[in-house]
């Protein structure tokens, strides 16, 4: 038991020098463990109808790019979205966990790729998002400030933001 | 601890065992049925995940120019190479004076590999104007062209070409970035946009919201000065045969929060660079340090704006000395050398959302003031126009956040034959 707590602790000690371009932060594992802690989450099977899309597209005022959706839900009635959005160039994968009343619990950034704009993984940037709805503007420049030198990715986060709420409301909520 | 090694591992192997293929019989456990499920979720999400990579490359294939290299397959990966790009046209309209003029003011594009998950490279080209010729004025620039490899967030070594981290401009010049349809007097002037210096450097984030950048590089040759009112501008190498003689070292640190900058920079070396391009400065050190301090708030539709930067060149006599020395010889108009220049602006501007638009009125007040070495005996004069001080409105209107037509009027303190009504058109993708 000695010899193997001396082996992770430099090991762990190392995992902290994770690469910085095209890096995988977290796990959809360690997210969900992050976001909602202690429940479990059960992958759900939903895909968007027609009529579903365009009115998600009408409220959040953004295209929804697949109708599959990569959610899950916990025992609580709260839902995690694993969903993709372009940062300038490259993609931007993150995870937005909603509580039973549709309001927002928090999200993390699990791959970010790009030499900029990673200000948006920045911890109080993405605090502004909890306890928002669907009913919120969720819009740069007014409910939500934007970060120096991440102007795009803050901007296409916060769309996803708000499409996703809108999906939540359209077609997941009770 | 072993017991628990061991019943792990047999979990395994019968959950590996069922998850390819296997049969559900009746002698199947409940365990069993568990590890199957959860196999099977894993595959399944492993799918969805590939398809909706798929889609996203697809829709972003569809959205930009970026070409997908010879070996990686067309539909499932991202490219390694990305290709971006700005430029601006602008048009003047003189108040006093018949100097209207309308410019393709640059044309730029950046092109980036990324050779694997920690090394990539970035580079930016320019071409100012329409036609760049030995006959016409105009520069075709490298301005950028880096390796960067990155240990961690925290630390990571930029080599090659790189953009100084001064001011607020420097390193984020494009249009869409700026209000007014030129990049402010500070910013040009004390500050030399767009700066860039060929060396190392080292740069990462830390804490919640700081980034530092500090690195050792090439600096100015002052035997190259040739234009005292833009400071220390004309004395810039651009990595062009620069000498070396003396070099520099450059210091960075901002933070960064929602809504919120605030950062400074400094920038230091000798530019006699042992009298290279002119042997009048062999043992001159004409040090040149040049510091800054920045800050924006944002807060909801607001966008603050303020810097102030100060440089000093040190020997600005001996300097003047090689320079007459050099007009003399080659017949050109001798001037006094600059030996302290700063300057300063505040800014702010509402950015008002227009449905898929944006339009921002702004405001700009500046000052810069370059206080050249005068030598009266020998004609070496303080040019006054070398002080001025700046008012700019005007509004940026973006008709998508990387496309902005921008109109303002700009009124000179003491240059008045500069005071114009601009208006301009810029893209960045």
């Amino acid at each position: 038991m000695q010899g193997f707590r001396w082996i992770t602790g430099p090991a762990i000690t190392l995992s902290a020098l994770s690469p910085c371009h095209a890096a995988t932060y977290l796990t959809i594992d360690q997210a969900q463990a992050a976001l909602f802690p202690g429940e479990t989450l059960v992958l759900q099977q939903r895909i968007l109808t027609p009529e579903q899309i365009k009115a998600v597209e009408a409220s959040a005022k953004s295209p929804v790019r697949s109708s599959e959706l990569r959610v899950w839900k916990s025992f609580t009635g709260g839902y995690f979205f694993v969903d993709q959005v372009i940062g300038k160039h490259d993609l931007i994968t993150f995870a937005l966990a909603v509580d039973g009343d549709g309001a927002v619990k928090g999200i993390e950034i699990l791959e970010y790729r790009e030499a900029y704009g990673y200000e948006v993984r920045n911890a109080k940037w993405r605090a502004q998002f909890i306890g928002k709805t669907h009913a919120a503007p969720l819009t740069v420049d007014s409910d939500i400030k934007s970060i120096s030198g991440a102007t795009l990715s803050t901007r296409h986060v916060t769309e996803a933001v708000r499409r996703l709420l809108a999906v939540y409301a359209i077609a997941l909520q009770p | 601890m072993k017991k628990r090694i061991l019943s792990f591992a047999v979990l395994c192997a019968l959950s590996s065992g069922l998850a390819h293929g296997a049969t559900v019989s009746d002698a199947t456990t409940v365990e069993d049925l568990k590890a199957l499920i959860k196999a099977q979720q894993q595959e399944l999400e492993n799918i969805k995940n590939r398809l909706a990579q798929y889609e996203s490359s697809r829709s972003e294939q569809r959205q930009t120019a970026a070409p997908v290299t010879a070996d990686s397959p067309v539909s499932q990966e991202a490219s390694k190479n990305s290709i971006g790009g700005y430029g601006e046209l602008a048009y003047s309209n003189y108040s006093h004076g018949d100097r209207d003029q309308a410019d393709l003011a640059r044309f730029v594009l950046f092109f980036g590999h990324e050779f694997n998950d920690h090394l990539r490279f970035n580079s930016e080209v320019e071409w100012e104007h329409g036609v760049t010729s030995s006959e016409d004025q105009g520069e075709v620039e490298i301005e950028q062209a880096y390796l960067d490899y990155s240990f961690s967030d925290a630390f990571n070594v930029k080599s090659g070409l790189f953009l100084i981290p001064l001011g607020l401009l420097n390193e984020k010049h494009e249009p869409p970035a700026y209000y007014g349809v030129f990049r402010n007097e500070v910013e040009t002037r004390i500050i030399p946009t767009t700066w860039r210096e060929g060396g190392l450097g080292v740069h990462g984030k830390f804490g919640e919201g700081f980034s530092y950048d500090i690195g050792l590089t090439t600096g100015f040759d002052v035997g190259k000065l040739d234009d005292p009112s833009e400071g220390i501008r004309s004395a810039h190498q651009e990595l062009t045969l620069s000498n070396a003689n003396d070099l520099s070292v450059y210091g960075a640190l901002n933070y960064r929060a929602p809504g919120l900058l605030v950062g400074g920079g400094i920038f230091s070396g000798n530019t006699g660079q042992n009298g290279a391009s002119n042997p009048d400065l062999a043992d001159v050190n004409a040090r040149m340090t040049l510091w800054d301090v920045h800050a924006q708030y944002q807060p909801g539709p607001f966008d603050f704006q303020a810097l102030y930067a100060r440089g000093s060149l040190s020997d600005a006599s001996q300097v003047n000395a090689a320079l007459l020395a050099a007009a003399e010889e080659e017949v050109t108009v001798p001037f006094a050398a600059p030996k302290r220049f700063d300057g300063w602006y505040v800014q702010g501007a509402y950015r008002l959302a227009l449905g898929d638009f944006t339009l921002a009125p702004f405001v700009r007040y500046e000052r810069f003031d370059i206080e050249q070495q005068q030598d009266i005996a020998n004609g070496l004069l303080q040019d006054p126009l070398n002080k001025d001080s700046i008012k700019t409105v005007g509004l940026n209107f973006y008709i998508d956040p990387q496309v902005v037509v921008k109109l303002d009027y700009q009124k000179f303190d003491k240059n008045s034959d500069s005071d114009r009504i601009n208006l301009g058109i810029g893209y960045q993708f």
